[in-house]
């Protein structure tokens, strides 16, 4: 196999299941307990952050590697970024709304929440740590966007449950949502140290 | 459109575009001022740690060093060749791990450094920490050569509690160094 | 008067973490040790007083059309800020909270704070308002790193009070899985369990008293 086929299911690998954005890193918790009360919410929501966090990846790794480091302003990087992502998340709205609308009916109440999810800011700033080429921003981004996804879904449906199960006063609601979250981090640890081997 | 629409855009625009100038020349100040030193600390953190795994007088990049390696540096004291400073990325728990392998002109390790890690704070990251068990942990790799093993997989390193991936990921780097090493020196 | 009340909003009745469940990606991400604790909870507190100042002062500039964008560029400046200043004069700090450190851009108590409050009060409200969501802030952020790191690690103060820290528990008898990922969640759902349990005594002793 050759070395990128390799370094690209790494980090899919990766992305997904070994450091998943939310059970692992936790990045874009807020959304994570915010939207999954109900399966298809959950899953609307997860749809729509994997497809920002691929585009999102795609357009900061050609402003930082057009503008920012050709004009050696790596210090604006955090500023410009967030307004990318900001711009980027109205577009996709404006544009769903006017030529896609049975997506935007599914996903429209979900794009604005997304500019202020960590991990769509995250995987932005990871690309450029990790030093990723462009091929490998995407890929990062688009599966990151699908742990995401799988998290979420997963979790919405240990929710629906939950909701309904007798617990200690106290602990209803959230709290009990942030231990089965828990839980399932655990299930997760599973798959640490799996590797590739080429 | 209306004119009092337009003024009205122009307006916001106008707004922001002032706030973000605003904001843009203030990181500018405030990066002219510490650019160097960040640089600096960048630099030095790498020189003592250099010098913490091999001790020389000079440290020389090496040129068209082998794909499974992030960097070499050729340490010399006075003339004579100490041996090279080897810079590998193996990967543990959590991503790359940046280290640095000192290896004398016999091919034996003398230092391992890490410069930089994502290992899970309280166990992984013990191997870079500057407590008692991340030095002991490090400490151990001086003085060996040929190909190293943790003790789970029939070697003699001691794996840190908890942190198996992260021992063998750090005990992978050092072997890694010592091929490369073993290749220049002949 | 009203500095009481917004000390007591702050640091409890308002928890921004324990009560308003803001900002929980870096509560449970870096509350490994005492040192990441405090360091992130001083970081964001004295973010969310200059970001809370600027914005009450522009408050009557910005358009409202207009004002969440502006906002996001203003708190992102100040991180930026935040995050070079720690890089050149506090490299320790920077590189154990990583990637954290940008991401307060996104972190909901500031721009929660700056739309909520900041937005609506005078400087010196913002101010305070700032300071005491900052430090109710850090305060739920020290006690879930002491208790991660107690029963994770066994040890008290890493990086604070010593290299190591105090060990209180044997080594080899910590539960590890406190520090990993799965501590920050239980760790986090317990301590909101604890606050909810608590605000009903409460107010179930006040209606008591009445």
């Amino acid at each position: 196999m050759s070395n990128t086929l390799i370094r690209i299911f790494t980090i899919t690998l990766n992305a997904i299941l070994v450091e998943n954005f939310i059970l692992v890193k936790f990045l874009g918790i807020c959304p994570f307990m915010g939207v999954s009360k109900k399966m298809d919410t959950a899953l609307g929501m997860g749809l729509a952050v994997t497809f920002v966090m691929g585009l999102a990846s795609a357009v900061t790794w050609a402003v930082n590697h057009f503008v920012l480091v050709p004009y050696d302003m790596g210090f604006m990087q955090t500023v410009v970024f967030i307004l990318v992502i900001a711009a980027l998340v109205q577009l996709v709205e404006m544009f769903l709304q006017k030529s896609v609308p049975a997506l935007y009916q599914a996903l429209g109440i979900y794009l604005p929440l997304i500019t202020t999810n960590c991990a769509v800011l995250g995987v932005a700033l990871l690309n450029i740590q990790n030093g990723y080429t462009f091929l490998e921003s995407v890929v990062y981004g688009v599966t990151g966007g699908l742990g995401f996804l799988v998290a979420i879904v997963l979790f919405a449906s240990v929710r629906e449950r939950t909701e309904y199960s007798d617990c200690p006063a106290c602990f209803r609601g959230f709290p009990i949502a942030l231990i089965s979250a828990g839980l399932i981090a655990l299930t997760f640890m599973g798959f640490s140290g799996l590797k590739i081997f080429s | 459109m209306k004119k009092g629409n337009l003024s009205y855009i122009l307006h916001l625009t106008l707004v922001l575009l002032l706030i973000t100038a605003v904001v843009a020349a203030l990181l500018g100040l405030v990066d002219s001022i510490t650019r160097d030193k960040i640089a600096a600390a960048t630099r030095e953190k790498l020189e003592t740690s250099m010098a913490l795994v091999l001790q020389a007088d000079t440290y020389a990049p090496v040129e068209n060093t082998p794909a499974e390696v992030a960097a070499v540096y050729e340490a010399r004291t006075g003339d004579a060749l100490t041996g090279y400073v080897i810079e590998v990325k193996p990967s543990g728990f959590g991503g790359e791990i940046d280290m640095l392998v000192g290896v004398d002109a016999n091919c034996t390790v003398t230092g391992v450094s890490i410069i930089s890690h994502g290992e899970t704070s309280g166990l992984g990251a013990v191997a870079a920490a500057n407590s008692q068990a991340g030095v002991s942990f490090r400490s151990q790799f001086a003085g060996t050569s040929g190909t190293l093993a943790v003790k789970k997989d029939g070697g003699k390193i001691d794996a840190l509690t908890g942190a198996t991936v992260t021992s063998r990921a750090v005990t992978d780097g050092v072997n890694t160094a010592l091929a490369c090493a073993g290749a220049l020196l002949g | 008067m009203q500095v009481k009340k917004q000390f007591k909003e702050g640091l409890l009745t308002k928890n921004p973490v324990l009560v308003q469940l803001l900002g929980m990606c870096s509560t449970m991400a870096i509350t490994t040790t005492l040192f990441n604790g405090l360091g992130m909870g001083v970081c964001v507190t004295v973010i969310l007083i200059c970001s809370n100042i600027c914005i009450s002062l522009l408050r009557k500039a910005i358009p409202s059309k207009v004002r969440i964008a502006a906002y996001v560029v203003i708190i992102a400046g100040f991180v930026t800020m935040v995050d070079l200043l720690l890089k050149a004069f506090l490299p320790s700090l920077s590189e154990s909270l990583g990637v954290f450190i940008p991401l307060i851009v996104v972190n909901c108590i500031i721009l929660g704070r700056a739309e909520a409050f900041a937005s609506k009060n005078g400087v010196v409200a913002s101010a305070l308002d700032g300071l005491f969501q900052g430090v109710g802030y850090t305060l739920a952020l020290v006690v879930m790193c002491i208790l991660r790191e107690l029963l994770g690690n066994g040890t008290f103060g890493a990086g604070v009070i010593s290299a190591d820290g105090i060990r209180l528990i044997p080594a080899g008898y910590p539960m590890t899985a406190m520090i990993l990922p799965v501590g920050g969640f239980l760790t986090l759902g317990c301590l909101i369990a604890f606050s909810q349990w608590l605000t009903k005594k409460l107010a179930e002793k006040e209606a008591a008293q009445k």
